[in-house]
């Protein structure tokens, strides 16, 4: 009992804790972008001595004591995979694109690196943007190399209106990046919580058809599934910007909000891509159930997935510090400690149940975090509850005493 | 291995394939132990397999030997983990298969 209070307490310091380090994450990177793009800004001056603000989105450069500027930086911005691509585009004073910088990407790195390796922004360089300039897309990174286009053109074109007073600038709504896997994760969630709450006979024939689909379609079709990097997003609000792709952060955001309104979570065992891909290789060879008891691998997974999730925060970049095979498996995208993870971790299912969902897996942190707060949260409410109606009847009792003193 | 040394490279190749006979040899032993009932087209498969495995590990560390570290492992991780799995497959349709004892 002792023990048990203990072990409450130091949860509740550690949850208390962890909302405080993401919350100082979330402000210290607030202020480091501010510096960050300023500074960088600076730097993209190519023949000019002193740059002008003109308004949000437009500078201008000029040499000493001469009247006219020499050269314009527009900034744009393009929704990616993560939230929004922020790019500034130097065009000289007849229009010529001479420079274009990256100033902060939500996308994750591999695909980021494999755009930038196409030479995509290279092929820009020395176009005029008097015209509509056309940009190819690089396969295996469609969502990337749009959000970088579309950031480039509109950086264009507040120094298209200054330069020539063309406006071709046209606002991209959040909604038209909805897609129908997005209504297919609705669904999906739904079938799954009709499932587990199935008694049919059939009930493991129904789990095993959505998993299978929830593989094929979230995992080796659209690599939708959620990671850390969607934990990141949801709580750093990128999505309110815009997203490239919403049926993760859907995902997402139906697991949590079922967690919290019954405790209980569908999506591991009914949904998960990645854990359908465990159970089809746990089928082929002889796995046993292991259970880990130590409290490292309790504590392990939760200090992994807090620290990940405050890098993310702090850098805006939640994307870049997911540690998921999710990339390898699904999409072939992904570092070579990546690529070595997702190797174990698909032999080590051979003999040995999800092997991944019983290590590392940032789900059973996220899971635990939301009980264990919905429980105290509980707890907290009863007592009050309690002491409320403790009051009432000692007033009830008093005004007893009180009428029958009276009476006598 | 020894690409240096004209004595240790060929012996470590003898070794190696005097090796392969155990493993041949341990297979069909194996095979009667469990009474798996091979026949010639199980033995093709697990050859075939075989054959495959030693390849992609002969390959994958011939392009790590030529400094193409990263398509090394790449060639090891992505053929040899399908191999694997491929493996366990094999297993599972042999002892599925395997004749009923009368």
């Amino acid at each position: 009992m002792y023990s048990k209070k203990r072990s409450d307490f130091w949860k509740k310091v550690a949850s208390i804790v962890s909302v405080i380090l993401l919350l100082l994450a979330w402000y210290g990177g607030s202020t480091r972008i501010t510096d960050n793009q300023s500074g960088m800004v600076d730097q993209l001056l190519i023949n000019g001595d002193l740059l002008n603000q003109i308004d949000d989105r437009l500078y201008e450069g000029r040499i000493l004591n001469k009247l006219n500027p020499v050269e314009y930086i527009g900034l744009g911005s393009g929704i990616g995979y993560g939230g929004m691509t922020e790019v500034a585009v130097t065009v000289s004073s007849l229009g010529d694109i001479q420079r274009i910088a990256v100033l902060s990407s939500k996308d994750t790195s591999s695909y980021l690196d494999k755009v930038i390796q196409s030479n995509l922004m290279e092929k820009l360089l020395g176009k005029n943007i008097k015209s509509n300039f056309e940009i190819d897309g690089v396969s295996g990174a469609t969502v990337s190399t749009n959000a970088l286009t579309e950031a480039i053109k509109r950086a264009a074109d507040p120094v298209r209106f200054e330069l020539f007073g063309i406006n071709r600038a046209e606002n991209e709504k959040p909604i038209s990046h909805f897609r129908w896997l997005d209504l297919l994760a609705i669904a999906m969630f739904t079938m799954a919580i009709l499932v587990n709450k199935t008694r049919h006979r059939k009930k493991s024939m129904f789990n095993w058809a959505l998993l299978l689909t929830s593989m094929c379609v979230f995992g080796f079709y659209s690599s939708s599934l959620f990671s850390s990097s969607t934990m990141g997003i949801l709580i750093s609000g990128a999505w309110l910007t815009g997203l490239g792709n919403y049926t993760s952060i859907i995902l997402l955001s139906l697991v949590i909000l079922y967690i919290i309104a019954t405790n209980k979570n569908v999506y591991c065992n009914t949904l998960c891509p990645f854990g359908a891909t465990q159970e089809c290789l746990a089928k082929l060879g002889n796995t046993k159930t292991i259970s880990l008891t130590p409290v490292f691998f309790e504590w392990f997974p939760r200090g992994l997935l807090l620290v990940t999730l405050c890098l993310g925060l702090y850098y805006r970049n939640p994307a870049s510090f997911s540690y998921e095979p999710f990339g390898i498996m699904f999409g072939m995208i992904g570092s070579i400690y990546l690529f070595v993870l997702t190797t174990i971790t698909i032999v080590t299912s051979l003999v040995v149940k999800r092997p991944w969902c019983r290590t590392l897996c940032p789900m059973n942190p996220m899971t635990d975090f939301i009980r264990f707060n919905r429980q105290w949260f509980k707890s907290v409410l009863n007592k009050q509850r309690l002491k409320r109606q403790i009051i009432l009847t000692n007033q009830m009792v008093g005004s007893e005493v009180k009428r029958s003193e009276v009476s006598k | 291995m020894f690409p240096q040394s004209t004595l240790l490279d060929p012996l470590f190749w003898m070794v190696l394939g005097a090796i392969q006979v155990l493993v041949f040899t341990g297979a069909s032993q194996w095979a009667k132990e469990y009474q798996l009932g091979m026949n010639w087209w199980r033995w093709s498969v697990v050859g075939f397999w075989w054959l495959s495995f030693i390849l992609t590990i002969a390959g994958a560390f011939t392009l790590l030997g030529e400094n193409e570290g990263n398509a090394g492992w790449y060639v090891l991780g992505f053929v040899g983990t399908l191999l694997v799995i491929g493996g366990a497959a094999i297993l599972k349709v042999l002892v599925l298969l395997k004749p009923n004892p009368q």
